[in-house]
């Protein structure tokens, strides 16, 4: 049995992944508008039939896809600013139906699957309109630009009334299920979705030791995946690496890492967040 | 694995075609600056009675224009020489956003330039731009009010 997993104190790394989380949305808040500004932007040029300019917005595109492509999405479990602000939405609504008895309401299971597709949609819509030079002059219906007005406390939100009505069922939305926007809307997790992803850091499980008919880590995941045996190297693009699987794992069967490096999934986490910080500044933001 | 393989090639592709794109534009614009000047050359006494005329409508000095960027004010200076804005700075931009800003900073060149606020916004940096261009605006017309 492994014995690295014993040590860790429960719901240790819960904190630790709130604290990154807090971290990220104060001091980088906007990270994931200005790598999606910078797909908006290659499309807008491609559009206008100019050349496409390595601009900042491209800067952190390319950094952000890069290190995605290296250790997953750990950004978007872990570092982007909306994302978070789902968990805290979803976590508030739990706490609230808690304290009221009251059975929280949930998306039906069998709608999750074919709405996670919609977010493709939405990509592919957006870089069309982008293409076209229709975007540019779409105005106060992005809830994104609402969110971050907000965030930098300027509320001069006149015409953006679409964009907020838009925020307002998210917000909805992110209570009722986990990760909402990431799984069913987010433009930029489509791009994520359809990266090439490393198999270095993602969680696999090994399957001899699971007891039988448990399905503990399927249940706890925001994406309902099931995980990859020990050994593939398949990862889904739709994991977001938020790690709740290798907690919940009754038998510390679910881990990341390799070799010897296995069950110091925490410093890992440290880690990642530390080189995702290092690579935001240095593109730039 | 397989889909790993998959996914990255046409991660590959995508970069060769935009790296192709590029290219091909670059060429193009240089055989289209190699055009313009040989036209310039040829009707350049034209021209060069055409500049001398451009009006003096602003006074010389440096003037500060104010103007709601994205989270803030976004103060700017522009400095007049001889009747033409030859240089517009930031003076503060505070609650700007880094890269937001930067993108839409190339705006300053291109409005010296074109000697007009008149200029497109950055796509995606709209209000970073707004700001700018707006700020801009308030400092050349407090230097068309002096005179």
């Amino acid at each position: 049995m492994n014995s690295h997993q014993k040590r860790t104190p429960p719901k240790m790394d819960m904190y630790l992944r709130a604290g990154i989380q807090l971290l990220f949305f104060l001091f980088l808040p906007s990270a994931f508008t200005t790598a999606f500004s910078g797909i908006q932007s290659v499309f807008t040029q491609l559009g206008n039939s100019s050349p496409v300019v390595c601009s900042a917005f491209v800067t952190v595109l390319l950094a952000l896809c890069a290190y995605t492509i290296i250790f997953g999405r750990f950004f978007c479990g872990y570092a982007c600013a909306f994302g978070t602000l789902g968990d805290a939405v979803h976590s508030l609504y739990l706490l609230i139906c808690k304290k009221r008895k009251k059975k929280p309401v949930q998306l039906k299971k069998s709608w999750r699957k074919p709405l996670s597709f919609l977010k493709y949609l939405i990509l592919t819509v957006i870089v069309l309109l982008c293409f076209s030079g229709v975007y540019a002059n779409m105005k106060g219906w992005n809830p994104w630009d609402v969110f971050s007005m907000l965030r930098a406390s300027n509320l001069k939100l006149s015409g953006y009334g679409l964009g907020c009505i838009l925020l307002v069922l998210i917000l909805m939305g992110m209570a009722v299920c986990e990760r909402f926007f990431c799984r069913f809307l987010c433009p930029m997790g489509a791009v994520f979705a359809l990266l090439p992803v490393l198999p270095l850091f993602s969680v696999r499980r090994n399957r001899s030791s699971c007891i039988k008919r448990c399905s503990a880590c399927e249940r706890i995941c925001p994406a309902d995946l099931s995980l990859p045996d020990t050994g593939s190297g398949i990862v889904n693009g739709d994991c977001f690496q938020c790690q709740k699987c290798i907690r919940i794992c009754p038998k510390s069967s679910a881990q990341s890492g390799r070799g010897k490096l296995r069950g110091n999934e925490m410093w890992f986490t440290l880690l990642r967040a530390a080189i995702l910080a290092i690579t935001l500044i240095l593109a730039g933001i | 694995m397989h889909t790993f393989w998959v996914k990255l090639c046409n991660l590959t592709l995508i970069g060769i075609l935009i790296f192709g794109y590029n290219t091909v534009l670059a060429h193009r614009e240089e055989q289209e600056t190699a055009h313009r000047l040989a036209y310039e050359q040829a009707h350049r006494e034209k021209t060069v009675g055409a500049q001398t005329e451009k009006s003096q409508r602003y006074t010389d000095g440096v003037y500060t224009g104010e103007a709601e960027g994205y989270g803030g004010p976004v103060i700017v200076e522009a400095a007049i020489e001889n009747g033409t804005l030859t240089r517009l700075t930031v003076v503060s931009s505070e609650h700007e956003d880094a890269a937001y800003f930067d993108a839409a900073s190339i705006l300053l060149d291109e409005i010296v330039e074109q000697q007009s606020t008149d200029v497109d916004t950055v796509s995606g940096a709209t209000f970073s731009s707004n700001g700018i261009i707006h700020a801009a605006q308030k400092a050349l017309k407090k230097a068309e009010e002096v005179s």
